[in-house]
């Protein structure tokens, strides 16, 4: 099934449009969980069995396993085959490189890995986007606006072509339109300002899905990401959480935690659009 | 002889007391592809809510006996979509146009009921005040006096149109409730909105709608919405709408004796989108071989001699 459809299927399934973010920090983990590769598949599999039924989607941070060298390549393959069948998997794992070489990385991501969706860094331009853009079946999402510290240096600076004048991420967002061939393309911007949320919206119109990493615990940022990041009918803001959903108790009582600390922030999703 | 057919509500006049329950219409469009809206007395559209709105998976309706259960969720376009191209379309028509709305918390309903009676085009809100309150764990809010009397207050504080609160009733004492909100300044009221209720499959075991619980309309309804009907009109000054398993002219006498001034149909009009119609002609009959000139005249007058 094409990640688009997977993804709106288990949103609308599951009544929420809460990803979580399966980063594994060994220094945060649960006491009883073991500090290795075992004890973190271990902590990882109960924070899924806590949440798959709330949650549209679950974003693998590729970093968080290639710090543990080999045998956290194979860890995060076993997770993305553990996560179930109906719930989209999206690698984070923000890649791209000159056409061939993105390839590879698309064949990791899509044919070994088997995630449904990936994320992927434009400033290469289109060829290098285009080989994961081939596989149709995926999601290809690409950063627009992130919202670390240091991203205003390049995302934020004025771009003129002719008479037109428009901040970089901006003309990003213009360019996925015409990147979008066969419907698979989608945009990571960051709960920063609900006004560029809403922007970006507008200029990619109703189909295209935003991931939206950088909501925190507080109702606040949800609600205006929500409401700024949705498409006309509610649907396709991606809100990502990560840590307050996966380090929400140190205790034994941690998967029950973690799923509180989901449910409060799908809950508030719930009653504004399902 | 004609016969007049026309009644007024809170200083609305409605060319006839049939209008369309919410949620059973959508905004008219679909309708008017069957009959000419302009015959309506009046429209309630399906309910707005601040975003648009999803709702629940399927399964979320379940033919019942005599009725039908739905779990919908409130699906909506929200309030942008819904005054940039919905009204307009409505605002084609003479009939009134009464704006559903629905929120989670009482700022909700002040914000729409504030956006929504700034528009051209909108006669009335009806408030929709069987959602859950989010702050309060999900009560309803029309559940009790209190809750739905500070709904009413807040809307009716910033409304520039008059407001009728719809009332459930699945609630302990509905006169009370009815009692509450006009104290805090409804202009009338309509009820009923639909019954708790629930369905099994036997095979699988499981709960024919997704949601579980769902609400009950239909004909299996009108004793219990005609009852309170008579009840609340008994015992406040304001108009009261009625509606519950409407499908005929002759419905609509026994409402408007127990008390209605006006009517809405909904669920009957999925099997037979024309029933507005019908519903008319059956009125206009029963009034004319009864000798009557007015249907103001039978309006209350179940009991008398």
């Amino acid at each position: 099934m094409k990640f688009k459809s997977k993804l709106l299927n288990s949103a609308i399934k599951n009544k929420s449009w809460l990803c979580v973010g399966l980063d594994p920090d060994i220094n945060k983990l649960p006491s009883e969980i073991d500090k290795n590769i075992a004890g973190v598949g271990k902590f990882l599999r109960s924070i899924i069995d806590a949440t798959s039924d709330i949650v549209c989607a679950y974003k693998p941070n590729s970093a968080f396993y290639e710090q543990f060298g080999i045998e956290g390549m194979s860890l995060l393959k076993e997770i993305i085959s553990y996560i179930p069948s109906s719930i989209p998997v999206i690698l984070d794992a923000k890649r791209g490189d000159i056409g061939n070489t993105s390839l590879m990385y698309a064949v990791s991501a899509f044919d070994h890995l088997k995630a449904d969706a990936i994320t992927v860094n434009p400033y290469m331009g289109y060829d290098c986007v285009k080989p994961f853009l081939e596989y149709k079946d995926k999601g290809v999402i690409v950063l627009c606006l992130t919202s670390n510290p240091s991203s205003a240096e390049f995302q934020k600076r004025t771009i003129s072509d002719n008479d037109c004048s428009r901040a970089l991420y901006k003309l990003v967002a213009e360019k996925v339109l015409s990147w979008n061939e066969y419907g698979n393309i989608g945009l990571v911007a960051g709960a920063t300002s609900p006004m560029e949320l809403s922007e970006i919206r507008e200029i990619i119109g109703d189909d295209i899905p935003i991931l939206i990493p950088g909501v925190g615990a507080q109702g606040g940022d949800l609600e205006a990401s929500l409401k700024m990041g949705s498409n006309s009918s509610g649907q396709l803001a991606i809100i990502n959480v990560s840590r307050s959903a996966l380090y929400a108790s140190k205790e034994s009582d941690y998967a029950d935690k973690s799923r509180a600390s989901v449910l409060q922030l799908v809950s508030r999703m719930r009653s504004l659009l399902f | 002889m004609g016969v007049n057919l026309e009644v007024e509500i809170a200083g609305i006049k409605l060319k006839n007391p049939i209008m369309t329950a919410s949620g059973c219409f959508g905004y008219g469009e679909e309708a008017a592809d069957f009959f000419d809206l302009d015959r309506l007395g009046g429209i309630v559209t399906k309910s707005i809510t601040p975003l648009p709105r999803t709702g629940h998976p399927p399964p979320k309706v379940v033919e019942t006996d005599s009725g039908m259960l739905n779990a919908i969720g409130l699906t909506n376009v929200g309030l942008q979509k819904f005054i940039r191209e919905k009204l307009p379309f409505l605002r084609n028509y003479n009939s009134a146009v009464i704006v559903n709305i629905a929120g989670a918390a009482v700022e909700d309903y002040a914000m729409l009921a504030e956006k929504i009676s700034s528009e051209e085009g909108v006669d009335a809100v009806e408030v929709n005040i069987s959602c859950p309150n989010v702050e309060s764990g999900g009560l309803e809010f029309g559940a009790y006096p209190d809750s739905a009397a500070k709904v009413i207050k807040a809307v009716k504080n910033v409304s520039r149109v008059p407001v009728i609160p719809k009332l459930s009733p699945n609630v302990t004492d509905i006169i009370a409730v009815a009692q509450a909100v006009e104290d805090a300044g409804a202009d009338a009221v309509s009820l009923i909105n639909t019954l708790v209720g629930t369905a099994i499959d036997i095979e699988t075991k499981q709960f024919k709608l997704s949601n579980r619980f769902g609400g009950l309309s239909g004909p299996a309804i009108k004793p219990v919405a005609l009852g309170m009907v008579y009840k609340v009109a008994a015992n406040v000054k304001i108009p009261v709408i009625g509606l519950g398993g409407i499908s005929s002219g002759s419905d609509v006498i026994e409402f408007m004796m127990a008390g209605a001034t006006a009517v809405q149909i909904g669920t009957a009009c999925f099997a037979e989108p024309l029933v507005f119609l019908r519903v008319i002609d059956e009125l206009m009959s029963f009034l004319k071989s009864h000798n009557y000139s007015d249907i103001n005249q039978i309006i209350g007058t179940a009991g008398s001699s």
